[in-house]
């Protein structure tokens, strides 16, 4: 690729990886600079990228590279991130009429993180499950499995009908609210 | 995309009343639905988020510095 063009690509790719970011990393400044590293490495490497194939993708595999090598250099060093992570995510769910974005969050943060990041490729970010394996380095079963659990885990959390008259429980308020969107359609 | 739950029997135990007349697996159907939806708004949000300046400005430093080092080596020329 021509370098304008591969530095236009970049540049249009930016919100993508600031969005994919956080699902590894939910502090905001924490998952940018994940993308700030993402981008030196992928300028750099600019001569691998092969023209006529999914730039995107090949920017997820690289932010991905990238953050687990830091992960493994903060395991040894400070307390797993990941931890970190779940305990930010202990927020009470709002008390609106739908299923808010931070009560949805909150329950996509509680996942293991390889069904998190399976279900926000192929859910989100609309990879088929051939683009999310090769990202992650896995098999195309193992993406489809991580998507069916990460989905089932998101039901069990948000839509479970016995949590719907549960009063006084957040889980209760959650299922209400998540059935009354699905109704709505 | 399909949803495995809808091919599944249905888990609905004999008695069970939570919701009248519905069938099990079209709610899960809806709930997934919606959770799908939420998924891609939730994910929208962060996209549609203004891009800060800093990304623009590490990449012109990226370009900047590569262009130095050409001259400095005497490789590169113009353009």
């Amino acid at each position: 690729m021509a370098a304008p063009d591969f530095e236009h690509d970049l540049v249009g790719a930016i919100s993508h990886l600031r969005a994919f970011a956080r699902s590894f990393a939910n502090d905001p400044a924490r998952a940018d600079d994940l993308v700030q590293e993402t981008l030196v490495k992928a300028w750099n490497s600019r001569d691998s990228f092969t023209p006529g194939t999914n730039f995107r993708a090949w920017l997820f595999t690289i932010l991905r590279n990238v953050y687990f090598s830091q992960h493994r250099k903060l395991r040894r060093e400070v307390d797993d991130p990941d931890e970190q992570y779940q305990n930010s995510l202990s927020v009470p769910p709002e008390q609106h009429g739908h299923l808010d974005l931070a009560d949805f969050r909150t329950a996509l943060g509680t996942l293991p993180s390889d069904q998190r990041e399976a279900l926000v490729l192929v859910g989100a970010e609309g990879f088929s499950y051939e683009e999310a394996a090769e990202i992650c380095g896995c098999a195309v079963g193992t993406i489809k499995s991580r998507v069916n659990r990460a989905r089932n885990r998101l039901v069990e959390i948000l839509g479970d009908p016995d949590l719907k008259g549960g009063q006084g429980s957040s889980g209760g308020h959650v299922a209400d609210k998540l059935v009354k969107d699905a109704v709505r359609g | 995309m399909t949803i495995p739950k809808s091919v599944q029997p249905t888990q609905h135990v004999a008695g069970e009343s939570d919701v009248d007349d519905e069938p099990a697996a079209s709610i899960d159907a809806a709930i997934q639905g919606a959770l799908g939806r939420k998924l891609r708004e939730s994910y929208e949000e962060v996209v549609r988020e203004e891009v800060p300046d800093k990304f623009r400005k590490l990449l012109d430093d990226l370009k900047l510095a590569e262009s130095d080092r050409g001259s400095a080596g005497g490789k590169v020329g113009k353009g």
